[in-house]
């Protein structure tokens, strides 16, 4: 079981809290890690890769509302907010920069079983972790992408580029939001880091045509799964 | 404003204007009709000698109409009124003699001829004449005597008539000339009048508009600042020096008023922030130990260690809350104690209260150490606290309560915020002015932009430090900020990170 677990990080700088949820969640089924602030949640996320985000907003160092800002560009993780604040304001603030839903403390523990629930049905319909997209699966569980049933052999940066295109399937992906999602904001490397990884897959796709694949010149990539005559 | 003015401008002028036209219609009329009396005289004066002649003669030779003035006609009539004949001259309509004359005259003759003053007949502006009556006298006149004959009455009235009056002549002069300069000059005097009356509403309102201008400033600003821009002051301004005490007055006003304002937003907002932070301090303990609760509910076979660390958490948060309302309830309790005469009357000493305050330490301490002015308190029970070199025997205007609490907090404060190794030190002072003392701790101090906030409800210097270790609940120091200056004193704070902190209270020397 323990490579099947859906992953929860939880931010919250009430030690307390952070006791609760991590035991509650862990006898859930769920792989649990905490942070006390913003900045140590941003480490932990790029190698914990959790699939939903327990945020509070009054915190230390880095607050919840920065840390939401920040989140999508590293993570397709779903943000549930949890705090104390409870006026209009706060609620729609936190929704307006991306949390995915909002929980006023105190809560019953179940409403936010419940809530993590349907953040991960809406990427896993079955909450298997699978997931079809055109003709590919996606197997979060196993790491492992599938096309037309056939497991692709990827290395864990193929998988993660490859993942990251099938969540944003026929939207086109800026060089530069590819850049930061999958090697962070410190990467130093080559711009056509990313042109040797997208030959890769084309490679490990059949994808000679650019099909599947496409290149949009000047603005990035699009991974295309809808039969289209462009 | 201005409109107003104006009005009262209009009605002045109207006033003025009218009285002025009235006077000048009336001289004019009085200087016209006086010429024309004079005309009429002058004509009686230019054909009385042959007056009687014609009338007895009952004819006028007419050279003789030269010597009337043109227009002007003479109209003669037997003493019984009945009309003889009438001359008139040349140069004017005949219809110009009034109908009345070819009728027994209205009037009596004889006392218009005596009264020898010219009169004004006619109705309308065509048939308007001014008569002059005058008595025929016919010098060879030769009275004969029938009974029945009127010519012989002699006496009349009273008055004696030593010639014999043998008829009238009624000198007339039409009016109309006279009349149309009248009229004329009546029609071109309200016409000026309304020009200038035009002219000058133009004038004055122009004229009006620059000493009005601070007012109608005055008034602008004032629908702003009714619109919410409080901030907002009457524009200084060149004018009158009433309109200047005026603006002055509005403007000390409209400060006050902002002022008053300010204090109570300001005590709203704080008000307002009090509860959302009390709010949340309530809550975030309460959500852990609901969840904890629910937690261990849903799952039965936890093991005893994992069971054993979430009951310490739920009591050491339950702990949390009672401090909370303790805190809460200690702050009411302030702000509910009125200072007055009996903080005068308090004496505490640090000598009475340190006995009972240290012991309470003796865990948390730990090894840090707790000195008061170099000697330390660790072995209290076997000290004097009363000796002078200690200087805690200075009695300060507070309850024994009052002043465990500020002294409990304080130190309380200077553990959470020191090492293991830290010295916390107690050093009172005593000079002209008043009397102090501090709590200086050696820990890692506070930085200087959290320094303004430190007696506030609430805040943590460190917060994430704090909740994990400490057992505060963010009101320790702003207890002691209200208990003090309740009881008159003054708590200032000395800090530079890594240098420590150094809690100052002090009392000045009238309340000790």
């Amino acid at each position: 079981m323990a490579a099947n677990k859906f992953k929860i990080l939880v931010v919250d700088d009430d030690p307390a809290i952070c006791q609760m949820l991590s035991l509650g969640l862990t006898n859930e089924g769920y792989e649990v890690k905490t942070a006390d602030n913003g900045e140590t949640a941003l480490q932990i996320i790029p190698e914990f890769e959790p699939h939903v985000i327990i945020l509070d907003i009054m915190m230390p160092v880095m607050d919840g509302y920065e840390l939401c800002e920040a989140v999508p560009a590293i993570s397709g993780a779903s943000i549930i907010m949890l705090t104390a604040k409870d006026a209009p304001k706060d609620i729609v603030k936190g929704l307006r920069l991306g949390a995915n839903d909002y929980l006023v403390k105190p809560f019953h523990f179940e409403e936010l079983l419940a809530r993590i629930e349907v953040q991960l049905r809406n990427r896993f319909p079955d909450l298997t972790g699978k997931r079809t997209i055109g003709r590919f699966t996606i197997d979060e569980m196993k790491k492992t992408i599938s096309l037309d049933g056939k497991v692709l052999h990827l290395s864990p940066t193929e998988y993660k580029l490859l993942s990251y295109l099938l969540w944003n399937a026929n939207q086109t992906l800026s060089k530069d939001k590819i850049l930061i999602h999958i090697w962070g904001y410190d990467f130093e490397g080559e711009d056509n880091i990313i042109e040797v990884y997208i030959r890769y897959l084309r490679e490990k796709l059949g994808d000679s045509e650019h099909k599947l694949i496409k290149t949009i010149r000047g603005l990035g990539y699009r991974l295309q799964t809808e039969e289209t005559n462009t | 404003m201005v409109g107003q003015l104006l009005v009262r401008f209009w009605v002045c002028h109207i006033i003025f204007f009218t009285i002025i036209g009235a006077i000048q219609y009336q001289s004019l009329k009085e200087s016209l009709y006086l010429s024309v009396e004079q005309n009429l005289y002058s004509d009686y004066q230019s054909i009385k000698n042959n007056m009687s002649e014609w009338f007895l003669n009952s004819k006028v030779p007419p050279e003789r109409l030269a010597e009337l003035r043109p227009g002007n006609f003479v109209a003669f009539y037997y003493p019984n009124s009945r009309l003889s004949f009438i001359i008139h001259s040349y140069g004017r309509p005949i219809e110009a003699i009034p109908d009345c004359l070819h009728e027994p005259l209205p009037f009596d003759l004889y006392d218009k001829a005596i009264s020898n003053e010219p009169f004004l007949v006619g109705n309308t502006k065509e048939n308007r004449y001014m008569l002059l009556v005058k008595p025929i006298i016919a010098s060879n006149y030769v009275p004969y005597e029938t009974p029945d004959d009127p010519f012989s009455n002699f006496m009349r009235r009273n008055i004696t008539v030593y010639f014999p009056i043998v008829g009238y002549a009624v000198i007339g002069e039409p009016l109309y000339h006279a009349d149309s300069i009248l009229e004329g000059n009546f029609y071109s005097y309200v016409f000026n009048a309304l020009i200038i009356l035009l002219i000058s509403t133009v004038l004055t309102a122009f004229a009006l508009q620059k000493p009005l201008e601070p007012l109608i400033a005055i008034s602008s600003t004032a629908r702003k600042i009714a619109g919410g821009r409080y901030d907002l002051r009457l524009p200084e301004m060149k004018t009158s020096s009433e309109i200047m005490q005026l603006r002055e007055a509005l403007n000390h006003m409209l400060g006050q008023m902002e002022h008053a304002l300010n204090t109570e937003r300001e005590a709203k907002d704080r008000m307002a922030r009090f509860i959302a932070d009390a709010s949340h301090e309530l809550r975030t303990p309460l959500t852990s130990i609901r969840g904890f609760l629910e937690i261990l509910l849903r799952n039965k076979n936890l093991d005893q260690n994992t069971l054993d660390s979430a009951h310490q958490t739920m009591l050491i948060e339950t702990e949390r809350l009672i401090r909370l309302a303790e805190g809460l309830l200690a702050l009411n309790r302030i702000s509910e104690e009125e200072p007055g005469e009996e903080g005068a009357n308090l004496q505490t000493s640090l000598q009475d209260v340190l006995p009972e305050i240290v012991p309470l330490f003796t865990t948390l301490l730990g090894k840090r150490s707790l000195l008061l002015n170099g000697q330390n308190l660790k072995d209290i029970d076997k000290l004097d606290l009363s000796h002078p070199t200690l200087g805690c025997s200075r009695p300060l205007p507070l309850k024994a309560d009052e002043l465990k609490q500020i002294l409990y907090n304080l130190i309380h404060n200077a553990i959470q915020h020191t090492e293991t190794n830290g010295v916390i030190e107690i050093i009172t002072a005593e000079d002209k002015t008043g009397y102090s003392f501090t709590v200086k701790d050696n820990g890692k101090g506070i930085p200087a932009e959290d320094l303004p906030y430190i007696f506030d409800r609430f805040f943590r210097g460190d917060r994430s430090r704090s909740h994990a270790k400490s057992q505060s609940c963010g009101l320790g120091l702003a207890i002691v900020s209200e208990l003090v200056k309740l009881r008159g004193g003054r708590i200032t704070v000395q800090s530079a990170p890594g240098a420590g902190a150094s809690f100052i209270v002090s009392f000045p020397i009238k309340t000790v």
